[in-house]
């Protein structure tokens, strides 16, 4: 990763904006994991990522220049590539068709049978990529081709919690109620998001997810 | 808890809520910034009353609320302005105004700006969540007032020998004249063409009927073909297009991410004229 191409951008009167030339991948993430996790160290500033882009948030205005000319030594350190620790979680999710209300004109419109989609969907381990779109929102990277659709036109008004959802060839876990265009194909009892928890949210960019199948009766167990 | 230091929701008007400076160090877990829209206006509130920089305050928009404040303590009133009473008496704006304790302020109906900040000496003391008491539905239980609530107040600061002091204020009204506000390029637009980039420093623009405190939608369309992009990081300002030609303003309760083009920022002082701007309102965009 030494031959990185980058840009760095001043962008407001108070951030500045890294773009990365490169596509997503597990390698480009760990990078970008490593320079924010430095960054911070650093500069002590806010920093969040996306698929190949850093945000630098928040900084005084009288020292973007500054900070903007640092940031190459920062990102050229042999730091940032060591390997991010992370966390391997099994989500139990229930695809029966009471909690997954897209999954039958989801597997339709695929040509694949409900029971082809959740084996495809539960055979792989997702990355966390980065969170976005809601508190505690995951971009699950690693969703099989064959399961691949794009999101629906019109947005449901409401896609209840805990929902796993499909949207393009992105898949994500809804940690709280809201309106949302993805294809929804389970439900997993499990909380992702706890205000009052230090830290509030349960999985981390860089962390590994498998989900796995359980019954409707074993849903209402784990409520319990 | 002291019930005294409290005051009593009578009616929460319009959209009233609590806003500090908002959340700074989870925007990576996907929490939204949120705070006072009118940052402006809400730093002057603590600054009348003494009030330590990171204290809460009211704010109301539209309509304001009306509060019983069961203790006595000083309030401030800064941003639009709304005819607004103590016990059926017209209060001033931009000055400290005692309160005896029992007493009810009103803040009417909003005729300049749309949004008016109540600051309390020693501020509103509710729960911090993730850094902030700032009103973020789900992770405050709460997304606005609601009538009969109990608000506690904190401990105030304010002096009387500090009544003599003077605080300038800046003039940032003549809200709904087809003022100029300054943008930034952003990320994307080298992505548009010139006439465009023409489009936008010439159009006058209006607020649709989409607008909150999460954006602003603007009635005015940009025919594209830029499509999307990968998700990115977004902000509070950023002006977003999409591929059916809407142009949308970020505001403070906005994603962390987003995946139209973001093709222009709007300036720091220029946000703080769109947080008093309402539906129907017009403005031009000029590039710094």
């Amino acid at each position: 990763m030494n031959k990185l191409e980058y840009e760095i951008s001043i962008f407001g009167e108070a951030s500045l904006l890294i773009q990365i030339k490169k596509e997503p991948s597990d390698i480009l993430l760990n990078w970008l994991l490593g320079c924010c996790d430095h960054i911070r160290s650093t500069l002590n500033i806010e920093v969040i990522h996306t698929y190949n882009e850093i945000l630098l948030k928040n900084l005084p205005s009288d020292e973007l220049i500054t900070i903007k000319n640092k940031l190459p030594e920062i990102l050229s350190s042999q730091v940032v590539c060591k390997q991010v620790k992370s966390e391997l979680y099994r989500i139990p999710v229930c695809y029966e068709t009471a909690f997954a209300k897209d999954i039958e004109a989801y597997s339709t419109s695929l040509g694949l049978s409900i029971s082809e989609v959740i084996r495809l969907h539960t055979s792989v381990t997702y990355t966390v990529y980065f969170m976005g779109f809601l508190p505690g929102f995951p971009y699950l990277e690693g969703l099989d081709k064959r399961l691949h659709l794009p999101r629906k036109d019109t947005p449901a008004r409401k896609i209840i919690k805990g929902s796993i959802a499909i949207g393009g060839s992105q898949t994500g876990i809804y940690p709280q109620e809201s309106p949302g265009g993805w294809h929804c194909i389970g439900q997993t009892p499990i909380s992702l998001y706890d205000s009052l928890q230090e830290p509030p949210i349960l999985l981390k960019a860089g962390d590994r997810v498998v989900f796995y199948e359980i019954t409707a009766a074993a849903f209402k167990s784990f409520k319990n | 808890m002291n019930i005294e230091s409290l005051c009593t929701i009578i009616n929460p008007g319009f959209f009233t809520t609590i806003q500090d400076n908002g959340r700074v160090g989870y925007a990576h877990l996907g929490v939204p910034e949120s705070g006072a829209l009118d940052i402006y206006s809400y730093q002057l509130g603590n600054a009348i009353l003494n009030n330590d920089v990171t204290v809460a305050s009211l704010e109301c928009t539209l309509i304001g609320p009306s509060l019983r404040f069961n203790t006595s303590c000083h309030i401030a009133l800064t941003g639009g302005y709304a005819e607004s009473t103590v016990n059926d008496k017209i209060v001033t704006f931009n000055k400290p105004i005692q309160i005896n304790k029992g007493e009810i302020l009103k803040i009417g109906r909003i005729v300049k700006g749309c949004r008016v900040y109540v600051t309390v000496s020693g501020g509103v003391n509710t729960p911090v969540i993730l850094g902030s008491r700032s009103y973020y539905s789900p992770i405050t239980t709460y997304n606005s007032l609601k009538q009969g609530m109990q608000i506690p107040i904190g401990e105030s600061n304010f002096k009387r020998e500090l009544k003599g002091a003077k605080i300038k204020v800046k003039k940032l009204d003549n809200y709904d004249q087809e003022g100029i506000i300054k943008i930034q390029k952003g990320p994307e637009y080298k992505l548009l063409s010139h006439s465009q980039k023409e489009f936008l420093t010439t159009q006058i623009f209006t607020i649709s009927r989409l607008w909150n405190r999460m954006a602003i939608q603007l009635e005015e369309e940009l025919e594209n073909n830029l499509g999307s992009i990968y998700t990115s990081p977004v902000l509070p300002g950023i002006i977003q297009l999409t591929p059916s030609g809407k142009l949308i303003i970020l505001m403070k309760d906005c994603q962390t991410t987003g995946g139209y083009p973001r093709i222009a920022k709007i300036s720091k002082e220029g946000l703080l004229r769109l947080s008093q701007l309402q539906q129907g309102n017009r403005f031009r965009l000029s590039v710094i």
